[in-house]
């Protein structure tokens, strides 16, 4: 390995001779090891992409890289090749010797890897063709697809440590605290506080031995989010050269020491981030007198145990701590008395990420992006991007980056390709768990913080769950509220005892066992859970309901009034018939384990009501769409 | 009002007065509560020993204490039980070297001489001046 | 520092909370988790209370009064029908939790829940999960108690459900719980509490049982006295001192 660099000039010439010894003009074939990739089989065709290249003897010609996530997972494994900037969409290990022969070496693209839109027809030769990737702005995940996350030589060639290197070399820490503070960089876990107002708070909070604390949230618990994964996974210095950046700014002479705090569930962030530390220390960008500059930071990696609770900062404070994750009042801030009662500066590593951007680009050209003004108030807009994980009922789930104040419209429909199977859109829920369902008569609105907690859910730490009408909300309601009862960490009784009473309730309307009545009280316990619980989780646990019970209602009441599930989802509400497409084949009748079919061969069957458990098996068996669920 | 407790066993005379008069002022449940102070009668001849917490500088129980429970009073210099702060441990109880620390297992409380604010009781009924006060 | 409560100015001290001052003041805040002599827990959220921003601007915000720092000029009400509809559905919760705890039954009654309006939990117990009883084990120095399980699942336990090592049978946990939901028996020589039994000191004096060996040991290791001291129960060490004042007496 390199020797380490001494200085802020040793780093700009680091950066040179490894440009100049890179060709840019060299193909390259680069495979997207994002996790979704990875599961329809990234590695393997990694694999056989390097054999191949082995057996042909093509190794000084051609570069084989394995990248982070690439974003668009609903068509993985992806495949970019350079210098063309060919994209190649579900390839196979089979597809290995077309893309050497025809694209590396003969320059041509390859129509059957191509991507076809779903809507328009048209072919897509390079990624920025592809709607998917077109209508976003991709600041934070730019490189993800390009650098080996697993480098550091990668990520410098492509300017990396050079805004570290610019603030070491050149700035105050207050003049890089104004800086973030003028971007309007706001907190990407969720709570949109200003970054920059926090670090002024921080800095000038009283450290009696001069000890504050700089953490990295990467505790990403929302059931299908993955940004900060992929963050992490596919850039990992970028998360840690904003937090060295914000180190200095913040300032710890006592004890120059952070930490990233992983769930274990990401043992490829581990691992990532673990070699990016070790890489960084070793080229003198992290550890003791960095950059020659005789500024000192070094971070720790601890690994969460599962607990979505941990994602809070206090609770993950307290985990850190060695304590059980479970969260403690902040009325005193954070900021003042955080990690071992010291001053401590929590972020999420997506807002990590964001500051050697400003530091680049400038507050103002990061500014320009986004909602609001931002100039005299830092609460005054929402600026720069936000990556969202797209998921649900799209044509395009993945990673999905957008400048701030994008309307739902454009990131599901532009972005996202409209809903699947031609259904029809019906509710989009923002922010996980505790984010609220939107319908239709949102997706005009700009997605930025302010918006969204205006219109009763939040940005959350950017999870983005698109349903159709096949989607019943009281259900979608249940189940996150099932969600979020195994989640309570059960500190507090308005979250413990509140959430599973509030399951009970919605249960009963899901099971057709409910009155207006049961509304009224959901509504009533949603009040007590959202104001007497202690932390965020508990204060936004109700959420799901009370949103689904505002544009909702009348689903609700059909469970109810009509004890009748409009969607055809929940099962104790359905009733199941033989239409005259039956051709009495005897196989509903053999399969219903409630012996409720009765009929002959060639005869109509018929479904007694009474025995009917409503389990779905008939249907699922009928080959010949017999079976009616209303 | 301030007085300090002096005990002269040699005068005592074992009538069990103190007791009365301390069960008397500290009413528990409506009526008389434990004593904090005992005259052990000694025969013959009519003479006894008053035994109560001597408010020692450095106290065991106070040391022994986790949660801070047993506070000394600047004012009357007593060591005075802190009852909302107490956790019932009972290792007062069993640290006192004097046995001047009980408690109370009916109504779950720990007891001690608080030198009843200032003004012992015991001492204003002792017919025989084994317990005095000073100002 | 002036704090407003309920419209009266009081006078707080540094490091008040609310509920400290509102306590010192006279003023009811009920409360279920709040130990003086231990952490603060902030978990039962019956001492919520409303405070306003300094002048009045802006909407109230519910806190709880045991956490809640007093600042000069913060306004705070304490009874308002917000707070009572708050600490109504926190009690109804308990209710549901622990119907059979008179102490949850008598705090509810002063919020007008006689019944709870919910599903009462299966086979209950009287714990509230309120972990006085886990931080006076902390106290005590043993910390042979912890929270076991999350969220609803969760409960007070043993490392492991049924490892008792640590545990000195003082009792602390069963004595300071605020609704008698931790069971200690005491028979003859017996000490019976977290599935172990726990063998009572006999005093050696009059032969009464006193403390347990463990509790002993614990003592005489946390305050150097020796462990001879803690043979003798207190009424006995009360009647040793008698004999020895006596001795210097010369009778």
């Amino acid at each position: 390995m390199t020797r380490a660099l001494t200085s802020v000039q040793a780093l700009g010439a680091f950066r040179d001779s490894l440009v100049a010894r890179r060709d840019p003009q060299k193909p390259a074939v680069s495979v997207c090891a994002g996790t979704g990739c990875v599961a329809c089989g990234a590695l393997k065709l990694g694999d056989a992409l390097r054999q191949e290249v082995d057996q042909r003897g093509l190794g000084d010609k051609l570069e084989v890289r394995i990248n982070g996530c690439h974003g668009f997972c609903e068509r993985g494994p992806l495949v970019v090749c350079h210098p063309q900037g060919y994209f190649y969409q579900r390839v196979q290990p089979a597809d290995v010797a077309d893309i050497i022969e025809q694209t590396v070496l003969a320059g041509k693209p390859i129509e059957r890897l191509q991507y076809v839109d779903p809507v328009a027809g048209t072919r897509a030769v390079r990624q920025e063709d592809v709607g998917f990737y077109k209508h976003q702005l991709r600041w934070l995940l730019e490189y993800n697809g390009r650098i080996d996350p697993t480098s550091i030589e990668d990520y410098i060639a492509v300017g990396g440590y050079r805004a570290l290197a610019g603030v070491l070399g050149g700035m105050r820490p207050e003049d890089v605290i104004a800086l973030v503070r003028q971007s309007g960089l706001r907190g990407r876990g969720g709570g949109g506080y200003p970054a920059g107002v926090k670090w002024a708070q921080c800095r000038n909070a009283p450290a009696a031995d001069g000890v504050r604390y700089i953490i990295g949230n990467g505790d990403e618990g929302d059931p299908g989010a993955f940004m900060d994964r992929s963050l992490m996974e596919g850039n990992p210095h970028l998360i840690l050269e904003g937090m060295i950046i914000g180190a200095y700014a913040i300032g710890s002479p006592g004890n120059p020491v952070g930490y990233i705090y992983v769930r274990n569930e990401y043992p490829l962030a581990v691992e990532r981030l673990t070699l990016a530390f070790q890489q960084a220390r070793e080229l003198g960008l992290l550890g003791r007198n960095i950059l020659g500059t005789g500024f000192d930071f070094d971070i720790r990696l601890n690994r969460g145990g599962g607990a979505f609770v941990c994602g809070e900062s206090t609770a993950l404070m307290a985990s850190i701590e060695g304590f059980a994750g479970q969260p403690r009042a902040k009325y005193v801030h954070t900021v003042e008395r955080g990690l071992d009662n010291k001053p401590t500066n929590l972020n999420n590593v997506e807002t990590w990420a964001n500051v050697p951007l400003i530091v680049e680009k400038g507050a103002a050209a990061y500014a320009a992006v986004g909602t609001g003004d931002v100039s005299k108030d830092p609460w005054g807009g929402s600026t720069g991007t936000k990556i969202f994980a797209l998921v649900g009922k799209v044509n395009n789930t993945g990673l999905v980056e957008v400048p701030m104040g994008r309307t739902l419209r454009q990131i599901i429909f532009d972005i996202g390709g409209g809903i699947r199977d031609g259904r029809k859109f019906k509710a989009v829920q923002t922010g996980g768990p505790s984010g609220g369902c939107l319908p239709e008569s949102s997706l005009d609105m700009p997605v930025d913080f302010d918006h969204l907690a205006a219109a009763g859910s939040m940005m959350g730490s950017g999870g983005m769950i698109v349903m159709d009408d096949g989607t019943c909300m009281v259900d979608v309601a249940r189940y996150f509220v099932d969600f979020l009862v195994e989640e309570s960490c059960g500190k507090c009784v308005p979250c413990r005892e509140g959430l599973i009473q509030m399951s009970h309730l919605l249960h009963a309307v899901v099971e057709g066992r409910a009155t207006e009545a049961t509304l009224t009280q959901l509504e009533s316990l949603s009040e007590v859970v959202r104001d007497a619980s202690l932390c965020a989780l508990g204060q936004t646990a109700p959420n799901p309901v009370l949103s689904t019970l505002l544009h909702f209602k009348d689903e609700y009441l059909a469970h109810i009034r009509e004890k009748r599930c409009p969607a055809a989802v929940c099962q104790a509400l359905l009733t199941f018939t033989i239409n005259e497409k039956c051709t009495g084949c005897m196989v509903c009748f053999k399969e219903c384990p409630a012996k409720a079919i009765t009929g002959e061969k060639k005869k109509l069957h018929v479904i007694d009501p009474a025995k009917c458990t409503h389990c779905g098996v008939c249907r699922a068996v009928c080959k010949l769409d017999a079976v009616d669920v209303r | 009002m301030n007085k300090r407790l002096q005990v002269t066993p040699a005068r005592c005379i074992g009538c069990r007065t103190c007791e009365i008069a301390c069960a008397f002022s500290h009413p528990a449940g409506g009526g008389p509560g434990p004593t904090r102070i005992r005259a052990y009668p000694v025969k013959p001849p009519e003479r006894g020993v008053p035994v109560v917490c001597l408010q020692c500088d450095s106290a065991a129980c106070v040391r022994v204490c986790p949660t801070q429970a047993l506070v000394r009073d600047d004012r009357t210099g007593a060591i005075l039980v802190a009852e909302d702060r107490c956790i019932l441990c009972r290792a007062c109880v069993w640290a006192c070297p004097w046995g001047n620390v009980g408690y109370d297992e009916g109504r779950k409380v720990i007891h001690k001489c608080d030198l009843c604010a200032g003004d012992p009781q015991c001492a204003r009924y002792c017919p025989s001046r084994a317990l005095e006060t000073f100002e | 520092m002036i704090v407003v409560i309920n419209g009266r100015d009081l006078h707080a001290r540094p490091g008040d909370s609310l509920l400290d001052l509102a306590r010192r003041t006279g003023i009811d805040i009920p409360t279920l988790c709040h130990h003086e002599g231990l952490e603060e827990w902030g978990g039962c959220r019956l001492c919520l209370v409303e405070v306003g921003r300094p002048g009045g601007h802006g909407a109230a915000r519910v806190v709880p009064a045991c956490l809640f720092p007093a600042r000069d000029g913060l306004r705070v009400d304490t009874d308002t029908p917000r707070i009572h509809r708050l600490r109504a559905g926190v009690l109804d919760l308990l209710l549901a939790r622990c119907p059979e705890s008179d102490t949850i039954q008598e705090l509810a009654l002063q919020y007008g829940v006689r019944r709870t309006s919910f599903v009462e939990r299966k086979n209950p117990d009287k714990c509230i999960l309120c972990n006085v009883c886990v931080r006076a084990c902390a106290a005590v120095g043993a910390n042979a108690i912890g929270t076991a399980g999350r969220g609803v699942l969760g409960e007070i336990a043993l490392p492991f459900h049924d490892d008792p090592a640590a545990c000195v049978g003082c009792g602390a946990c069963a004595l300071s719980c605020p609704t008698g939901a931790i069971e200690m028996v005491d028979t003859g020589f017996t000490r019976r509490i977290w599935q172990r039994d726990f063998e009572r000191v006999r005093c050696s004096a009059c032969g009464r049982p006193t403390l347990t060996r463990d509790h002993a040991a614990h003592l005489a290791g946390r305050t150097g006295l020796s462990a001879e001291s803690f043979q003798v129960c207190d009424r006995c060490h009360r009647e040793q001192a008698g004999a020895r004042f006596l001795d210097l007496l010369g009778k």
